[in-house]
């Protein structure tokens, strides 16, 4: 079965404004210290111990992590935005096998219009 | 410095403001009185935990629970190579199943055998001609958390009738059964000692309706047989072994127990 990624985050807000974006992971989280009961084997750290957060391609919060973090990691930050754009979460593996999840958050001016996130003129 | 308490009388200069006052407060408590009097005697283990723990079950974002029931929203659908069924092709949406696992555990007429909602699965798996999922594997718990979460805020009320009376006087006997090195029972605990605290957690009343629950101690869905099986190691007995006869028998006498409270799967425990 495949691991699932969770994210959330209010669809529009004002220019300005504080964001906060909420993630869940799917992880095990194995710790690299438990031992098999029965055989004595120890199984190997399988975490995840970087985790990015990138609006319109800028790192805007990062977090290392260690084997102290629990299985199933929620995580919650706070980001201010500027203009409409990309957030895109990467969770990254111990194999380095990263996991994305993206979505797209509306920034509205003070007239009720999309601030775009590329200067655009016809 | 003493109070007068005379003198909290000539804060109210009219008089009807002060009787009437005094109505609604008496009123107040006779009905808060039997708000807790009512409630005192079914508690749902979601009020013996932390309010970090309630938080978890609140939101249903941050609940971890919901991966088992999402995971086994793309097992219910997925169609297997032998046979090209699915759960889907014979029951229909996942939402006709509300309700459903209220009835388990139920007895199975033609072999006089009582079974769970994870025995049934695995009924069905055979029909349709693939193997058996492991016991307390995750893609079973995550089909029998998904059929649970249907039923979610729905009542329990598990009838006892002539059919499954025996298993109910067999999980009655194995409640109140003094059992392992300490010579605890079930009924010391759950019924005695509600609300004291057995190292750093508070004793809950032992209702089950909250399973298949997420446990925050394994970090993982887990199974009413499986928690009933952490119990008795618990208290130093040998326990019975998961989807036994004895363990089914018991989880009906707890969730006739329970018969009133409303049904959270997946709940968040710790």
């Amino acid at each position: 079965m495949n691991e699932l990624r969770k994210l959330k985050f209010k669809d529009t807000v004002n220019e300005g404004e504080l964001v906060k974006v909420k993630t869940l992971a799917e992880h095990q989280m194995e710790t690299g210290v438990r031992r098999d009961e029965k055989t004595g084997v120890i199984y190997p750290r399988l975490i995840i111990y970087k985790v990015t957060a990138r609006y319109n391609g800028k790192v805007v919060f990062k977090a290392n992590w260690f084997s102290g973090v629990s299985a199933n990691p929620y995580l919650a930050f706070y980001f201010k935005a500027e203009k409409s754009g990309l957030i895109e979460i990467e969770w990254e593996d111990d194999y380095s096998k990263s996991t994305f999840k993206r979505g797209y958050l509306k920034v509205l001016d003070k007239d009720g219009n999309e601030i775009l996130p590329v200067a655009h003129t016809l | 410095m003493e109070m007068k308490y005379y003198l909290l009388l000539t804060h109210f200069k009219n008089k009807s403001k002060f009787i009437l006052s005094i109505l609604l407060l008496s009123f107040f408590i006779f009905f808060v009185k039997k708000v807790i009097a009512d409630n005192d005697s079914l508690i749902s283990g979601y009020y013996f935990a932390e309010p970090s723990t309630q938080k978890i079950q609140d939101d249903d974002f941050i609940n971890p629970g919901i991966f088992w029931v999402e995971q086994g929203m793309s097992l219910w659908n997925k169609k297997h190579n032998k046979s090209e069924l699915s759960c889907n092709s014979c029951h229909g949406s996942v939402k006709e199943m509300k309700g459903v696992s209220l009835k388990y555990p139920m007895v199975l007429e033609d072999e006089k055998k009582l079974i769970n909602l994870e025995q049934r699965i695995n009924i069905c798996r055979k029909k349709m001609r693939l193997d058996k999922y492991k016991t307390e594997s995750k893609e079973l718990l995550s089909l029998s958390t998904l059929i649970s979460y249907q039923s979610r805020g729905l009542k329990l009320n598990y009838k006892v009738t002539e059919k499954n009376k025996k298993w109910y006087d067999l999980g009655k006997k194995l409640y109140y059964k003094k059992i392992g090195l300490m010579g605890l029972s079930c009924n010391q605990c759950h019924d005695d000692r509600v609300g004291y605290n057995l190292r750093a957690e508070k004793i809950s009343q032992g209702h089950i309706n909250g399973f298949p629950s997420y446990l925050l101690r394994w970090s993982k869905v887990v199974s009413v047989h499986k928690r009933i099986e952490f119990c008795n190691e618990q208290a130093r007995a040998i326990p019975y072994e998961i989807n036994s006869e004895e363990y089914n028998a018991l989880q009906l006498f707890l969730s006739s127990r329970g018969n009133g409270l409303f049904v959270e799967s997946p709940a968040v425990r710790k």
